[in-house]
């Protein structure tokens, strides 16, 4: 019997000024199956899927759409062929509420007007079928991440789509949303849609996917069942090498010196206490892991201690002396290293070429700058060595940061604190939306950090990830340290149930 | 000529010429509409601002305060802020050269030059800086106070130089500086003064300072993204003082050249709106300061021809204004949107 | 793209289309300067405020329409909106080169005059109501107060409350001759009158006139003068809001509103210039500075188009005076300070 192919791309390539992100790609999905695309950094995943939503235009190449040739001009026309798109980077307009983002620009109308009632009550058929919660009236400003990736799943529905593209949808989820998710797509496949779902994480493919292809380089390598893989398989076919997930654990045998110190630290927002009397102790030779679930004061404890919020009581020491009161900049110069939590909004200046983001917070250093004016020879010697060393994707480093993919983005962030020297790493969800040879490296390098007797506080929302990593684990709920031992006496389940706050 | 090109491409410049003829062919109508003809108040412009020796001068006189407020508006633009208050700055800074011009006495000709120029700079700074100030202090919008300020600058000015700084005579104005200190016309008989080459040494100084120096780097980050450049150990208070003086500091350079250039002495009223054009400006040259250079000089025709307009034909001067303002039109609403997405997906988390 | 081609197809055409019209309109104005054989060629350029000011540049204007309609001189003038554009203007008009005579009407340009006239010594220019003396440049003065002397005693006569008003566009000397003269009459006439003064600042500037005219008639005064320009206007809508009356000034306001203005004085810019441009088609222009008063009839007063009836009691009394003054029997103040002298001297 033919297999249905929903959609089939053929000989895509795709072409930016300098990069070949997609070339002669041929890929398919089949019709009702959940396809799981993988890659590096830089691979071309999103490219690949933009082309096929219409937004990129091919430079060589066609697309089939259940068996027909299309020219898919832009998103419009894709939707018109059944196909949706769930950017990472939601499409919603805020101010609005949830109805009226889904039914935008395909309003139902009674006569002449906007008939809101209509758009309420289809907005919540759809999510009723598929266990999609949204409430259909709130502003979407005032949703969390999770509800507004439903959202833009419903939205997608509502324009009556049998194809769904998803890009990395579980790198902003926490466990828990996770697997709400998957509920979710499980039932989309049940009613015979048909799913293409962009991940690093092959824990998740391997859950859910029915068939894999693997990117690299905007070559596909590789196309297989899912039964018929390993993620070691996978893994290798992705990176070129093999992978190691283990991580080794060396205990560091001099002795641990306490670092960074939080004591007491009080803060309130609107008058909601966010910390409340939190105490840290950083060691030197340790990685302390701080886990909890996403908004108990894991935000404040790293601007508290990188100075960018005041506290209202309590001290921070460094080795000691109390920089409470420092500003920023001198903090860094004291020697604590920030890998922020959100690489847009704190970590990366986007409009800034790769060469400039990779100084920033280090730009008045000797190295980088001589009485008020920058070294810019220095500074792109610098930059093609953090470049080469930490292995970031790009032409040149005078690219601006924007037209980086993700996960090469993080790299920015991480080699320029790592290549600093900092006494104190505070690294939060420093493999965020990273791909896996990427999340290795990354691994292994705060290791080798911690080898060398630098103290690391990590903060993650990945439970493996603290697990694998760290040797103490302090577990933050409602802004107080609920919890702190060695790593080895917490399993997954004890730490979930102190993050939630249940004993 | 390749690195020309891709500097032409990077800066969208071909962005701003386009919106500019766009500009131009919409005004067209609209003048067709109202009864004249486009083609003869086209013809009569470009003669007006191009025609001769004397038109050129002209265009270039006109373009040279624009440099300065275009300069100074994106200026604050690169840090990120908005400062509409090029107009009451220049003001303020073109009465301090005056008074530093007529008042301070026994100095030799190039040294009390320069020290008009410092005093007119540092006044208008300063100036600028307090909207500045009450950013950081009170959370106040810059838009707001720089606005209120030009107000205050320009009543305050008018004030003093019908009063107690008045010459003798009919006109709110002050004495007449001395020879030593207005600037040299580059032609006789025309307003054309060495203004125009101290606003594009400017320009070059401006580039340069963005580009090697530690604080323009500062600002740059600053204004591209605040977070970032917090997390990154910029002082975003000394940060926006820094922006808001530079910037008012350009802009008095704009009274500058015009009280000791073009004038000679403080005139009530002497600015017809530069500091405002100044935003147009900044505008179409994409905030580059070569960018601005180039548009200033394209106003400065506008203006010139303009002028021809008035005097020669019936077609209102004041067509000029609506091209100035579809200019501005069909360059920032494009860019406005642009950022504002841009500014959405950086809330809304990371891209990949 | 394809969208982008379209529309500017679009606009193509359509330009086109005016582009054919604008080369028709461009003949049609060929046609017209081929009056090109004008007796001169004038450079105007107007005070700040510009024509439909119904005072000063219409005024003027009114001159140099004539001067066309009847000596077959063709002009262009320019409009400025700021003191500091008067010098670029004389620049562009001398540095032109086909001007027979360059006209800038108001004090306020004597500065621009006196520096362009310097580098362009073969320019002929005329500066109304302000003195630029060069060999080169005619300047027109005016004796306001001689008018302003008749309509003070209109005013002593009309006034019920004895409280009379005059709102002053500036407090510089031009307008304070104006005040002193218009106290002087008041008061000559009505020995009890009371003069209330005030100035706007501003010539443009309406809102602030009528203020101060509604403070003075609140304060008690019955008649007020606008002696402000543009902004003299706020003191007729005052006059209306109260029901009191005004006095117009520079051209006959009195139709602005006939039902309170009883009587405005004017100057006759017109006649003024109508003579110089005709003295520079006669060939017999000169330079120096003339003071133009009563005798001259470059000052006068305006009673028609007014609704209120002027008792002819008053109109003799203010004949009498006015012919005391050509007569040169009564020599009018122009300064305040001379006011009380004046006063005291012709008891
Ligand atoms: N708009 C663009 N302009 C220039 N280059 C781009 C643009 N978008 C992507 N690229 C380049 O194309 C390549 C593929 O990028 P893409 O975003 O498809 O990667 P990805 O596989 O989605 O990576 P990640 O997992 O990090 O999100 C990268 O080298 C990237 O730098
Ligand atoms: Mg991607």
């Amino acid at each position: 019997m033919k297999v249905l192919y929903s959609v089939e791309m053929k000989n895509i390539t795709k072409r930016f000024s300098d990069t070949v992100a997609n070339d002669s790609v041929n890929f398919s999905v089949k019709k009702g199956e959940i396809h799981s695309l993988l890659g590096e950094n830089g691979a071309g995943k999103t490219t690949l899927m933009k082309t096929l939503y219409g937004m990129y235009q091919p430079n060589e190449g066609e697309i089939f759409i259940n068996g027909h040739k299309e020219k898919i001009e832009n998103p419009a026309k894709a939707i018109s062929l059944g196909i949706a798109m769930v950017h990472q980077h939601f499409m919603l307009v805020e101010p609005l509420t949830a109805a009226e983002n889904v039914v935008l620009g395909y309003e139902p109308k009674k006569g002449m007007f906007f008939n809101l009632d209509k758009a309420r009550e289809e907005v919540t058929q759809i999510s009723e079928k598929y266990g999609l919660k949204v409430d259909p009236l709130e502003k979407v400003e005032d949703l969390p991440v999770g509800a507004k990736q439903r959202l833009e799943i419903i939205k997608g529905l509502y324009r009556k789509a049998d194809i769904l593209i998803l890009d990395e949808p579980t790198a902003v989820l926490t466990p828990l949303e996770v697997e709400d998710l998957f509920k979710v797509l499980r039932k989309l496949k049940e009613a015979g849609k048909t799913i293409i779902l962009i991940t690093h994480k092959l824990k998740e493919t391997m859950e859910i996917a029915d068939r894999v292809t693997v990117l690299r380089s905007g070559t596909i390598v590789y196309t297989a069942e899912k039964t018929e893989t390993s993620p070691e398989k996978l893994a290798e076919m992705m990176v070129g090498r093999k992978v190691s997930f283990e991580v080794k654990k060396n205990p560091v045998e001099h002795e641990k010196k306490t670092v960074l110190e939080l004591k007491k630290a009080c803060y309130s927002k609107n008058k909601v206490k966010i910390l409340n009397e939190l105490s840290l102790n950083i060691k030197s030779g340790e990685i302390l892991g701080l886990a909890g679930v996403e908004g108990n004061g894991q935000t404040e404890v790293i601007e508290a201690l990188t100075g960018l919020i005041p506290l209202e009581k309590g001290e921070i020491l460094l080795q000691g002396e109390r920089i409470t009161d420092l500003s920023p900049i001198k903090r860094i110069k004291a020697g604590i290293g920030h890998i922020p939590e959100d690489r847009n909004k704190r970590g990366l200046v986007e409009d800034f070429s790769i060469k400039e983001n990779l100084i920033l917070g280090y730009h008045r250093k000797s190295d980088f700058c001589r009485k008020g004016i920058l070294k810019n020879n220095n500074i792109a010697k610098f930059a093609s060595k953090i470049r080469t060393q930490f292995n970031i994707k790009t032409v040149d480093v005078d690219t601006e940061a924007a037209a980086l993919s993700g996960g090469n983005q993080q790299k920015i962030v991480i080699g320029r604190v790592l290549s600093q020297e900092p006494k104190v790493i505070i690294a939060a969800q420093p493999t965020r939306g990273v791909d896996i040879g990427a999340i290795e490296y990354i691994h292994n390098k705060l290791m080798e950090m911690k080898e060398a007797g630098k103290a690391i506080l990590l903060i993650s929302a990945e439970l493996d990830e603290i697990m694998k990593l760290s040797d103490r684990i302090a577990v933050i709920y409602e802004g107080q340290i609920v919890a702190e031992d060695e790593a080895d006496n917490f399993d997954e389940y004890k730490l979930g149930a102190l993050m939630t706050g249940s004993k | 000529m390749k690195k020309l090109l891709k500097f032409i491409y990077k800066t969208d410049l071909l962005f701003s010429l386009a919106a500019f003829i766009l500009a131009l062919l919409i005004s067209g109508i609209i003048i067709s509409l109202s009864g004249y003809s486009p083609w003869e108040a086209y013809v009569t412009m470009t003669a007006g601002a191009f025609g001769s020796p004397n038109a050129v001068a002209k265009t270039l006189a006109k373009a040279t305060p624009l440099i300065f407020t275009g300069l100074a508006v994106a200026f604050s633009f690169k840090g990120g802020l908005f400062n509409i208050g090029a107009e009451g700055q220049l003001y303020m800074g073109g009465f301090a050269a005056a008074l530093v011009g007529i008042y301070v006495q026994g100095l030799p000709g190039i040294l009390h030059l320069f020290l008009a120029v410092v005093a007119a700079g540092i006044v208008g700074g300063l100036w600028s800086t307090i909207a500045g100030y009450l950013k950081i202090k009170r959370g106040t919008h810059e838009v707001i106070v720089t606005i209120m300020l030009n107000y205050i600058a320009i009543f305050l000015t008018n004030y003093f130089v019908s009063y107690p700084f008045k010459a003798e005579g009919m006109i709110p104005r002050t004495e007449e500086l001395p020879a030593s200190l207005q600037l040299t016309r580059l032609l006789p008989h025309s307003q054309l003064t060495t203004g125009l080459l101290m606003g594009i040494a400017f320009a070059l100084i401006v580039a340069w300072f963005m580009k090697n120096t530690v604080y323009g780097y500062e600002i740059k980050a600053m204004g591209f993204n605040q977070d970032a450049a917090e997390a990154g150990g910029v002082n975003l208070k000394r940060g926006i003082l820094l922006t808001m003086f530079i910037s008012g500091f350009l802009a008095a350079m704009a009274g500058v050249t015009e009280v000791l250039g073009v004038h000679g002495y403080f005139i009530k009223g002497f600015s017809p709106g530069y500091g405002y054009d100044g935003m147009a400006v900044a505008v179409m040259g994409r905030n580059n300061p070569l960018g601005v250079v180039v548009s200033a000089i394209l106003f400065g025709a506008l203006r010139s021809g303009g002028m021809l307009l008035d005097r020669v034909t019936d077609i209102p001067g004041d067509f000029v204004v609506i091209i100035q303002a579809l200019v501005i039109i069909f360059i920032a609403t494009p860019a406005i949107i642009k950022k504002v997405m841009k500014k959405k997906e950086r809330r809304q988390g990371n891209g990949n | 793209m394809k969208k982008i081609v379209a529309c500017l197809l679009c606009l193509m055409m359509v330009l086109s289309l005016t582009v054919g019209c604008g080369q028709k309109a461009a003949q049609d104005n060929a046609e017209d300067g081929n009056a090109e054989e004008a007796t001169a060629k004038i450079g105007v350029v107007l005070g700040i405020g510009g024509l439909g000011d119904k005072s000063f540049n219409d005024n003027g204007y009114a001159g140099i329409v004539r001067a066309k309609d009847e000596l077959g001189i063709a002009f262009d003038y320019v409009e400025p909106k700021d003191l500091a554009e008067f010098e670029t203007y004389h620049r562009e008009f001398s540095q032109d080169g086909q001007y027979d005579l360059i006209i800038g009407l108001g004090f306020d340009q004597a500065d621009a005059i006196k520096k362009v006239a310097q580098e362009f010594p073969e320019q002929k220019f005329l500066l109304i109501d302000g003195v630029v003396e060069a060999p080169n440049v005619a300047s027109a003065i005016f004796k306001d107060y001689e008018k302003a002397c008749l309509i003070g005693a209109f005013a002593g006569q009309v006034t019920k409350t004895n409280k009379v008003g005059v709102v002053g566009g500036m407090d510089i000397p031009l307008i304070n001759a104006f005040v002193a003269g218009y106290q002087a009459g008041a008061k000559y006439i009505n020995s009890d009158a009371e003069v209330l003064v005030n100035y706007v600042g501003a010539w443009k500037d309406p809102n602030t006139a009528k203020e101060m005219a509604i403070s003075m008639y609140d304060k008690g005064a019955d008649i007020v003068l606008q002696a402000a320009g543009g902004s003299g206007l706020g003191v007729f809508s005052a006059a209306e809001e109260k029901d009191k009356y005004a006095i117009g000034a520079d051209v006959n306001q009195n139709a602005l509103s006939p039902d309170h203005i009883v009587v405005s004085a004017v100057r006759r810019l017109d006649n003024v210039i109508y003579d110089q441009i005709k003295k520079v088609v006669d060939g017999n222009w000169e330079s120096g500075v003339f003071n133009l008063g009563l005798k001259e009839e470059a000052v006068s007063y305006a009673l028609e188009d007014s609704n209120i009836e002027m008792p002819q009691e008053y109109i003799d009394k203010v004949e009498e005076l006015k012919a005391k003054i050509i007569a040169g029997e009564l020599v009018i103040p122009n300064k305040i300070e001379d006011v009380d002298k004046f006063l005291t001297d012709n008891k």
